[in-house]
């Protein structure tokens, strides 16, 4: 199942969460476990890659996340997707900044850039055994075409197919407007179409 | 902004908005057909042709990744036995606080 973001089943749980119900906030916690895994994976600098679990964020995310959730419910500030979100980025730049502490390295920051396509290749590369070998040219062809797109048009459609955020939530992130969202992303989309012609699928 | 980017613009965002209200509709588990939106949109036909068959295997291969994944992550999935570890609360002087369910006891939350 795909993650609706603050899907009713979210909301219900976070209701619950706020009238004491314990069970709920495990549930929720288990609910959000995948989401959490998947964007760690794309997500964690190149640097810390191989050195820390990845599953040591997410629980260490989750951790924070449980410890924090009374205050999120008082305030709202945001969904709790795009919430969570940040919670766990939190943690992958204090580990980053703890890998390089007492270090003299003066390696430049690891762009997203290459983390994100990076992690869209992998995802590409992951096709399913149910995928007949038709569809993994398609996806060869359609991974190709992503990594030549612009790191702008590769990024919103990161945003809204891997993490799978909605439109509102990629225009609160990037703070542009819900129609400039949607621009951005048909325009991703025209680009993809192109260059996905370009190479004859 | 002369005509011609402006009109590019439109297109955009109704690509924008199509492939949304497509994506929405297969996450709520329906079965849209890219045909369905190719014969609505004839300005837009030939990049949802394209593009929505390409985004829609990457959602799916997600899908597939997540559904593929032990459900309960292979940390917290512990015994300390008749404990089953559900998470860590917190560290301190005196060791490693776990809030688990004793299984004995029905699944009676304990610290």
């Amino acid at each position: 199942m795909p993650i609706v973001n603050d899907s009713s089943h979210t909301q219900d749980l976070l209701n619950r969460i706020g009238r004491d119900d314990g069970s709920a906030l495990r549930q929720l916690l288990e609910y959000q476990r995948n989401y959490l895994r998947r964007l760690v994976d794309l997500r964690m600098q190149d640097d810390l890659r191989g050195r820390v679990d990845p599953s040591d964020v997410v629980q260490e995310t989750l951790l924070v996340v449980s410890k924090k959730v009374d205050d999120f419910l008082e305030r709202r500030p945001t969904s709790f997707h795009l919430w969570i979100r940040r919670k766990a980025l939190e943690r992958l730049v204090e580990m980053s900044r703890k890998h390089h502490a007492g270090k003299r390295s003066v390696r430049r920051e690891v762009t997203l850039s290459n983390a994100s396509s990076m992690a869209v290749a992998r995802h590409f590369l992951g096709t399913s055994p149910s995928h007949a070998l038709q569809q993994q040219d398609m996806a060869n062809c359609a991974r190709q075409a992503i990594q030549t797109l612009s790191e702008i048009d590769r990024e919103v459609l990161l945003l809204r197919h891997v993490e799978e955020l909605t439109n509102m939530e990629v225009a609160e992130l990037l703070e542009i407007s819900p129609d400039t969202a949607s621009r951005r992303y048909g325009r991703a989309i025209r680009h993809l179409s192109e260059k996905l012609i370009e190479l004859g699928t | 902004m002369n005509a011609h980017a402006a009109a590019s613009q439109d297109l955009d965002l109704l690509l924008g908005q199509v492939a949304t209200e497509f994506f929405e509709r297969l996450s709520r588990g329906e079965t849209p057909q890219v045909d369905e939106y190719v014969q609505r949109h004839p300005e837009i036909a030939e990049m949802i042709r394209h593009a929505l068959p390409a985004l829609q295997m990457v959602s799916d291969s997600i899908a597939d990744a997540s559904s593929s994944a032990p459900s309960l992550g292979e940390k917290h999935e512990k015994r300390l036995g008749d404990f089953h570890i559900l998470y860590e609360l917190g560290r301190g002087g005196m060791g490693i606080v776990y809030e688990a369910e004793q299984i004995s006891m029905g699944g009676r939350k304990v610290a």
